[in-house]
Parts: structure tokens; sequence; C-alpha cells
């Protein structure tokens, strides 16, 4: 008689847990809409895939990571008009090797975009952009008439 | 299970996310290039058990120093996940992984195809 190795898995702790991360997978595939999102205005014009981003705000500046694997900097094209931050750019399939010697291929190629809209304008002067490890991460000072000013106010 | 928690910290759970891959030929030699972009480098694992070549990464998203406040986040911590089956002229000795700009490039070389050996016949 074989024994059967018993498996325990996270099923009786944690039935959710699959449930959640199929979830998450579907919403990953259906994820072109950006209905959802405040601060974006995406075009899908020409393109078919957009960068996920987080952006966090501190009294000075905006910070705003967004995730852009296997690009060249000169691939990333980054500008700012008042409040908007367009990043966009070019996914260019490996150079040296020609189309025949692609077996599969699930990454996308091709150009994408992405607007996004912040509370404040910014100082596109001293707009600073860094891209390590596939995430690109840009600092935005806030205009100096956009930061928040405290005013007294005198109760009579 | 048990190698699952030496890697995360205590209660941390993450989803785990198959990363998109593509394969190439490339100077005679294979190519795959796995999309994970900000993953923690020491967190990268890459194991060959018998046919099965493993990947495991976490990525884990950096610390924002507290004067920032989070706005909008479509970012997510997650444990990327993927295995691919060889075929037995791959060279196991002879895997080369890199991580650079977010992707993870393996590099396999096909073993040479050992000479027929023939086999004297005795009289």
């Amino acid at each position: 008689m074989s024994l059967v190795p018993y498996r325990k898995n996270n099923w009786l702790s944690d039935p959710l847990g699959e449930l959640e991360n199929l979830h998450r997978e579907m919403n990953r595939l259906f994820d072109f809409s950006f209905a959802n999102n405040p601060f974006g205005e995406t075009t899908l014009l020409g393109s078919q895939w957009s960068p996920t981003i987080d952006i966090h705000e501190s009294k000075d500046s905006f910070l705003v990571k967004a995730d852009l694997p296997g690009l060249a900097k000169d691939e990333i094209e980054i500008s700012v008009q008042d409040n908007n931050l367009i990043i966009k750019g070019e996914k260019k399939k490996e150079h040296e090797v020609k189309e025949e010697n692609y077996y599969k291929t699930e990454r996308f190629y091709g150009s994408f975009y992405r607007t996004i809209q912040l509370p404040a304008l910014v100082d596109d002067a001293k707009v600073e952009a860094q891209y390590k490890d596939g995430v690109l991460s840009l600092t935005l000072p806030k205009r100096e008439d956009a930061k928040p000013k405290q005013i007294k106010v005198q109760i009579k | 299970m048990l190698e699952k928690h030496k890697l995360f910290a205590k209660n941390e759970r993450m989803p785990t996310i198959l990363p998109v891959a593509s394969i190439y030929d490339q100077n005679q030699k294979i190519v795959l290039a796995i999309e994970m972009a900000g993953v923690d480098k020491s967190t990268i694992d890459v194991c060959v058990e018998g046919n099965i070549l493993a990947i495991k990464a976490i990525k884990r998203k950096e610390n924002i120093s507290g004067e920032y406040q989070a706005l909008y986040q479509e970012r997510q911590n997650v444990e990327y996940r993927r295995s691919f089956e060889l075929n037995a002229e791959v060279d196991r000795e002879g895997i080369e992984a890199e991580y650079k700009n977010g992707i993870l490039k393996l590099s396999l070389t096909l073993a040479k195809r050992a000479q027929p050996k023939k086999i004297e016949i005795k009289t």
C-alpha cells in the first residue's frame, strides 16, 4: 500500500484567499478600464498597455511611481503641462532578434501612453526622474502658489 | 509552505502573480525574458529540479518617507512565481540569469548532442 502525503495547505485557515487571488487575476485581465481612476485620463488610441502607477503627495511635491519593465531611459518620454503629467514611450522588441526567432511572447510591445492629472500645479522646471529596476520614480515639486498656506482666521 | 514563511514577515499576505515572459533565440541560446518590475533582488530565486525550472521573486514597494501621503495606489506588493518545463537538451549547468531594468533574463544553452557510441561486437 503506498502512502499518499497529507497536503496541508491554507484552505482551512484561508478559504477565501484562493478566491481573492482568482478575483485579482481576473481583474487584471479586464484592466483596460480606467473609469474608476479619479486621476487618470488615459487614451487608448494606439496603445493597449498602460503602466500601473502610485501617486503620493507631500506638502511640497508629488511623488509618482510607474512600473515600466524592460525599457531603456531613452525610450521613455515624460512631459509636464500645468497639472498634467504625461508618460509615454515605445517598448521595442530586442533589436538583435528577428521575428522568426521568437518562440513565444506574452509581453506587450509597442507604444504606451498615460496622462495623470495631479491635484495641484507643478513646477515643470524642477521635475526629477529616476529609472531603476523597471520602476520610474518622478518627483514633481509643487508651484509656490500651489502650496498649502495657512491663513489665520480671526474669530470675532 | 514553510519556505514561504521564511521570506515573509509575520502575517504578511500577498497575492501570487504569474509574470509575463517572452522566449526567443539569440546567439544560439534560448533566452527567457520575464517581466518583474521593482523586485527585491535578494528575493529572486531561480532553481532547476529535474525538468522544471522554477522562478520566484518578491516585489515589495519601497518605503516612502513619512512626509508623503498616498493618494492613489495601483501597484501592489506581489509574489511572482512561474515554472517552465525544460526538454532534455537544455544544459542544466549552463543557465545564466541577469536582472536588469525590471526584466529577469535567463539564458539557456543546449547541450551538445552526444555522439552515438559505437559498440564493438566480440566475435
